[in-house]
């Protein structure tokens, strides 16, 4: 019966596999047509030489710093906005969390505030960065500040999901110390949860601003600043020797960001292996 | 003066162990040793009495407090008055020995004196921790995370944690079970000089002799039920004991 139904599934997954490749028009003939391979042809042979312009390059420069720009602004929106969030939609956890010990009223408003946060944060990353420029380009019009406010309402859901987690993955043993002698949430949350998620607070916020700065690479496709705006300016009016210098410049940047990521995230790891692993 | 009293108090998980209707009282001043074997209930009733759970049945008071029908609010006044050892995860690893200490204040301040105190400690503040841990031989380690210290050391964080609170009942849960025999003496020794300055201590003890040497009276769980209620020095005697003592219960013993 077992073996029946996984080959049912199997059949099924591989069926809407080649459906799909069907429908939407795979063809490696279309990839190797004579019109197409021209079209690369000239697309490739138009990436050189690559454009040296000391106007182009400056643009170039610019238009890179404010890539950075974004992902800092944005990032730095995302971390506070996503920190009372995340502290907001942390699961109360023990026996003096349930209806009898908070009382009706508390315990209502307790979990209404936790799954109403919980779901703002799913709301927020489950739009991508494009859509939310595009809707914020309409808002407060072009330029890198729709960007900023793109990256920093996707990134609030991601990180305000990733902190709650990660609070609430602290020991509860730990917490159980803390609360008995009369401390109260807040001071648990000061004393015992943020510190001992510290590192992993960082290595996850990092990796976010890592993830921003991709992102606002591309966010000048629809006008919400940074080195996208450049690039599909190029890419329009096929000056692809322009866009060529763009993406050594892009890859540059990320290359750079990758190596500075690699070395923050070393000093993090070793100040704690520094500290020595817990003796017991 | 009656500090606690349970009546009928049970508290029974749902794989049917735990409390199972225990009577006692305990007066200000009483420095009670429970024993038992492992699963005998002891820890349940630890965490009843600092109210991290609360009985399914029977009337537990405590401080004029029903447990049964306690709410939140009210439970966070309560444990101001009530101090916690645990065996282990007394202490916050990545915290230094001050601010562990510190910990054992922390409910009396506001929210901004609590973050104050996160960052910054003053002269007045450090001094008094100071003088807490050269009572307990490792004044040295003040500014030090507590992830470095030995398991005995950080024993000793936590009871200095207890000693600088202003706690009036003390409950320790095996709070010598995991440290050296030097060690388990400096505990046991803080504990007494409390029980002089008239507080309440309720300890978990593993070590018997530990038990019938130290304390006032001795409460013994079996299955979750009081089988002996009374002084040490009956205790030594009583049947209870070497049924106790014939297991493997005698680790302290020999150890020492």
């Amino acid at each position: 019966m077992n073996n029946i139904l996984n080959l049912i599934i199997t059949l099924g997954v591989l069926v809407s596999i080649f459906y799909s490749g069907i429908d939407t028009g795979v063809s490696l003939g279309v990839l190797f047509e004579p019109k197409n391979i021209k079209a690369v042809q000239r697309f490739l042979t138009g990436l050189w030489p690559i454009e040296t312009d000391a106007a182009f390059l400056l643009q170039t420069f610019k238009l890179l710093i404010e890539t950075v720009e974004i992902s800092l602004v944005s990032t730095a929106i995302a971390i506070v906005l996503a920190l009372p969030l995340s502290i907001a939609s942390i699961r109360p956890q023990g026996e003096e969390f349930t209806l009898k010990r908070l009382g009706m009223s508390e315990w209502t408003l307790r979990w209404i505030l936790y799954y109403t946060v919980r779901s703002l944060l799913g709301l927020l990353r489950g739009i991508p960065e494009l859509m939310w420029a595009l809707i914020f380009v309409v808002a407060v019009g072009l330029g890198p500040f729709p960007g900023i406010l793109a990256l920093a309402a996707h990134s609030t859901g991601i990180l305000g999901k990733l902190y709650s987690e990660m609070f609430e993955a602290v020991d509860s043993r730990l917490i159980e110390t803390v609360r008995s002698s009369g401390s109260s949430q807040f001071q648990e949350f000061i004393f015992v949860r943020f510190p001992m998620s510290l590192s992993i607070f960082l290595s996850y916020t990092l990796f976010r601003w890592e993830c921003n700065l991709r992102a606002a690479t591309i966010l000048g496709f629809v006008g919400a600043g940074g080195i996208g705006t450049q690039l599909i300016i190029s890419m329009k009016l096929f000056m692809y020797h322009e866009v060529s210098t763009l993406i050594i410049a892009i890859l540059l940047l990320v290359i750079t960001l990758e190596l500075m990521g690699q070395y923050v995230r070393a000093r993090i790891l070793t100040g704690n292996e520094g500290s020595g692993p817990r003796k017991s | 003066m009656e500090i606690i009293s349970a009546k009928k108090v049970s508290k029974i998980y749902s794989n049917g162990q735990g409390l199972k209707s225990v009577d006692f009282t305990i007066s200000k001043g009483e420095f009670v040793g429970i024993v038992g074997e492992s699963g005998a209930g002891k820890t349940t009733l630890m965490r009843l009495l600092c109210g991290a759970i609360f009985p399914t049945d029977g009337e537990l008071i405590i401080y004029d407090t029903d447990m049964t029908n306690i709410r939140r609010a009210r439970l966070t006044n309560l444990r101001r008055k009530i101090s916690v050892v645990y065996q282990n995860y007394n202490v916050i690893p990545c915290l230094d020995v001050a601010r562990n200490v510190m910990l054992g204040r922390l409910s009396e301040v506001s929210w901004l004196e609590t973050i104050r105190r996160l960052f910054f400690l003053n002269r007045e503040e450090l001094g008094e921790i100071k003088s807490i841990l050269e009572k307990l031989n490792i004044a040295d380690k003040l500014n030090e995370r507590c992830q470095e210290l030995s398991g005995g050391q950080q024993q000793r964080v936590a009871i200095a944690r207890a000693l600088y609170s202003k706690a009036d009942l003390f409950i320790a849960d095996e709070p010598i079970a995991s440290v050296d025999p030097a060690t388990a003496n400096l505990i046991i020794n803080a504990f007494k000089d409390l029980k002089y300055q008239g507080k309440t201590i309720i300890m978990n003890l593993h070590q018997l002799d530990h038990a019938i040497k130290h304390c006032d009276r001795i409460l013994m769980f079996e299955q979750g039920e009081i089988c002996f209620d009374g002084k040490p020095t009956e205790f030594a005697q009583s049947s209870a004991y070497s049924r106790l003592d014939d297991k493997d219960l005698q680790m302290g013993v020999t150890n020492e």
